[in-house]
């Protein structure tokens, strides 16, 4: 019995790499390069979580974001984040309107964050009140309007963009909001061989031809099978004590911690941490967590839930800097 | 968890034990080794089965220790393999989760086992061991050295210059004086002959002499044949001694009675009746202290000490070497059983006849008999010790002589220790006068009066010796004497007073 269940135990996850594989190889039709940024984006997806872009215009957010729509063959909806966007524009809202019998009656129109995989594009354009709309459908996968809450179905995905640079007339995502992303990924500038492709390719078709290998049921069944993956207590500690040693309030943080950072991430780091190695785990054709798992995973977790100070800045210190030196000076194992 | 980790385990256990024991070697040989270098240089007094059991305790202990120290539980053994093999923590997640079971676990501890066989050289230390072989065959080597390497030879110690000995005309001329004192003394004739042989060999033996060792060696040889010829000749020590270990009174009684036998003086003459007198008495101690005696009782009392005594005196001679002829036996073997008449016609009884008198004519006239037979025996049992004291002081006086000619110390001849510490009869050295080595003081060679030619009397030796050595002090001062006379005179004297005492630092000073 214990052989055919890991027999289709084994079936399953050579089916989940394979999969993850079609999704790569569909989104590279459409994507050139950012292989780091789908391979988290992927990671994120599985594992449940909402993922911020952040990248100068034009490196493929967008494109990124619809693509996997389309690979994933989920409902997929687009939000264009204005200034002028009002919350009830993402959630829906309530409207009066007349039944078959022509009676006025009251009912509640989704809105566009009633899909599987949402683009809330340029999320830092849109006012807080509007951004804050989001945190509770980001967070617990439900809409309330009026006292009613309407359940949105799984799988759900929040995918948002942010432009850096432009930041007049712009609204910086609240912590509260922020947290809510489990990645922040920084998309970069392609390489010189990735624009050559990416100019190469546009001059034969500006189409988007990716197609959808994979559905909601299976992307489900992935993160069931992820969460399985067997994590020692060692390596529980070890993504605790990452994200403790981000505080520098507390008294064992490291030095780096204490000297460049103002505040630290919060406990959903952790969570996300180690749901998200598991995860990572299983594409790199393990069935267990390791350290590398953690340490790949601590910057695009950590990176947007903690805040560096005015020192790093003048030590010119980015944030995935200050990351680095965390890491390094977190003890693994006892 | 997989076998193979176990197999590791068994083989991690395995390089311990090595390891352990390497290090034990390591340090135990070249401490055996250390110790035994010492101990063929002399440098410790460690015997090399020491220095063995020391060098396994160390092995022993060193390797328990290491054994100890290396020791790793399967936590830390299955993080060291995912960390020096990366095992991306493959088998610490598989050894946590071991006691667990489920699909992705199952795949997880099969995966984990798969990587680990995959893994061509587990280590586990083992390229380093190398270490412990090389820290161990230096304690071997040095072990080997121990015995291939030998220390330089010990120069022995240059042998002290022999001191040159000629022996004087003086000193040749003393002992054929003494050589002739033995042969005419009175001493029993095997005994002084002997005696007079060895001083004879010893004189030609000294006269060849080339320097001291041999000088000792002639006068140790020539001294331990005069002690045994004394010793032998003294056999009065024996019966003496014998008597007074019986425990009985009356035989330590005749003991102390008997020790005045030394050389015959008038006083001591009469110290030897009186005690013969105590010894009388010691059988009738009872008769005048109680108004109403129990004449049966005195009777079997005085019986009783008459037998004890008379048994004593038989086991006395019995156990003793003394010659069946001697006069000291027979007339001790006359006191215990003698039964005859005197030439005066009184009848004398031994002891132990008159123990069966005593019980025929009563106690006071058995009383009266004793009296008789003491009277009658003492005068030969003193001429007996006499000859006895003479052998033994002959002997003494030889040896004594010959230590003062030569400047060495005579050896002592044992004495009957029959008193305690607090007896006031004790004579050691008191008794005895001036003879003989024992008693501490002055000693001189002889107890003989000598000449005096400034008083015209006979003296005592020692009184005239410093009247002797002014004069010759003097002569020598106002240079009377010639070279050779003054070197000769330096010599005797210097036997004189080598052979008695120091000449007093201070009047040394003196003299200079």
């Amino acid at each position: 019995m214990s052989n055919v269940i890991n027999n289709q135990e084994i079936e399953k996850v050579q089916m989940f790499s394979q999969k993850v594989e079609k999704v790569k190889s569909e989104l590279a039709k459409d994507v050139v390069g950012q292989a780091d940024i789908i391979n988290n984006v992927i990671i994120a997806i599985v594992a449940g979580g909402n993922v911020l872009l952040e990248g100068i215009p034009g490196v493929g957010k967008t494109r990124l974001v619809r693509s996997l729509g389309r690979v994933l063959s989920l409902p997929f909806s687009r939000i264009q984040f204005t200034p002028d966007l009002m919350p009830s524009d993402v959630t829906g809202t309530n409207i009066v309107e007349k039944d078959e019998n022509g009676r006025l009656v009251t009912s509640f129109k989704k809105g566009p964050i009633f899909a599987n995989l949402v683009l809330a594009d340029e999320i830092n354009r849109a006012t807080p009140k509007t951004q804050s709309a989001m945190l509770e459908v980001m967070q617990e996968h439900k809409v309330t309007v009026s006292n009613q809450s309407y359940k949105i179905e799984e799988p759900f995905f929040v995918l948002a963009t942010e432009n850096p640079i432009e930041q007049d007339g712009t609204y910086p995502l609240p912590e509260a909001q922020m947290d809510r992303f489990m990645f922040k990924l920084m998309v970069n500038f392609p390489s010189d061989e990735e624009l050559v492709s990416i100019v190469k390719m546009t001059q034969i078709t500006m189409a988007e031809t990716a197609e959808p290998v994979i559905n909601g049921e299976e992307i489900l069944e992935m993160r069931r099978l992820a969460s399985t993956v067997p994590v020692v207590d060692e390596l529980i500690l070890y993504a605790v004590n990452l994200v403790s040693n981000t505080h520098p309030e507390l008294q064992a943080s490291p030095a780096s911690a204490k000297k460049y950072v103002k505040y630290g991430a919060s406990p959903r780091a952790a969570q996300g941490l180690i749901t998200a190695a598991k995860v990572r785990a299983l594409m790199c054709g393990r069935y267990n967590v390791a350290y590398e798992d953690i340490d790949a995973l601590a910057y695009p977790v950590l990176r947007h839930r903690i805040k560096i100070n005015y020192t790093a800045i003048n030590e010119k210190l980015g944030v995935d800097d200050v990351i680095e030196k965390i890491i390094k000076e977190t003890k693994k194992g006892n | 968890m997989g076998n193979f980790f176990n197999k590791i385990k068994q083989k991690a256990l395995a390089i311990r034990v090595i390891k352990a024991f390497l290090c034990g070697l390591a340090v135990g040989l070249p401490t055996i080794g250390v110790l035994l270098l010492l101990y063929r240089f002399e440098l410790v007094a460690l015997q090399p089965v020491a220095s063995s059991l020391i060098g396994v305790g160390l092995i022993i202990g060193v390797g328990v220790l290491v054994y100890l120290l290396l020791n790793q539980s399967d936590k830390s053994l299955a993080i060291r393999l995912d960390k020096e093999k990366g095992l991306s923590e493959r088998i610490q997640t598989s050894l946590a989760f071991a006691d667990q079971s489920g699909p992705m676990i199952d795949l997880q501890r099969q995966d984990a086992d798969k990587k680990l066989m995959e893994v061509k050289d587990v280590g586990l230390g083992l390229k380093k061991i190398w270490i412990y072989i090389l820290v161990a065959v230096i304690g071997i080597g040095s072990f080997g050295i121990s015995f291939i390497f030998n220390p330089p030879p010990v120069e022995p110690p240059p042998p002290l210059p022999e001191t040159p000995f000629k022996v004087t005309e003086l000193q040749l001329l003393a002992l054929e004086e003494l050589v002739e004192y033995v042969s005419a003394s009175e001493m029993d004739s095997p005994y002084k002959e002997s005696i007079a042989t060895a001083l004879t060999t010893f004189i030609d033996e000294i006269k060849v002499a080339e320097n001291e060792t041999q000088r000792d060696v002639a006068i140790e040889k020539a001294m331990d044949e005069i002690f045994k010829q004394t010793s032998d000749s003294s056999y009065g020590y024996e019966v003496i001694t014998s008597l007074w270990s019986t425990g009985i009174d009356t035989c330590r009684l005749l003991a102390k009675a008997l020790n005045y036998y030394e050389w015959p003086k008038e006083d001591e003459w009469d110290r030897f009746v009186e005690k013969m007198t105590d010894y009388r008495t010691g059988f009738v101690h009872i008769d005048s202290t109680t108004e109403n005696p129990d004449e049966e009782k005195m009777k079997e009392d005085v019986k009783t000490l008459l037998l004890s005594a008379s048994q004593g005196i038989d086991l006395a001679l019995q156990g003793s070497k003394i010659p069946n002829e001697d006069p000291l036996k027979l007339v001790l073997t006359r006191l215990s059983t003698v039964n005859e008449s005197n030439a005066d016609g009184t009848r004398i009884y031994g002891l132990y006849v008159l123990a069966d008198f005593i019980e025929k004519n009563g106690y006071t006239k058995a009383q009266r008999e004793l009296d008789a037979t003491i009277s009658a025996l003492s005068p030969e049992i003193f001429k007996a010790l006499s000859q006895n004291a003479i052998n033994t002081q002959t002997g003494e006086y030889a040896m004594l002589q010959l230590a003062g000619i030569f400047g060495v110390k005579a050896p002592e001849l044992e004495r009957p220790e029959l008193y305690e510490s607090t007896d006031s009869d004790q004579p050691s050295g008191e008794g005895g006068g001036g003879g003989g080595a024992i008693g501490g003081g002055p000693t001189y060679g002889s107890d003989d009066k000598v000449y005096d030619p400034f008083t015209n009397k006979y003296v005592e030796y020692g009184t005239i010796l410093d009247k002797y050595y002014d004069i010759m002090f003097g002569g020598l001062s106002s240079g009377d004497y010639t070279d050779e006379e003054k070197k000769a005179l330096e010599e005797y004297f210097q036997i004189l007073y080598g052979g008695f005492e120091e000449v007093p630092e201070e009047s040394e000073n003196e003299n200079n």
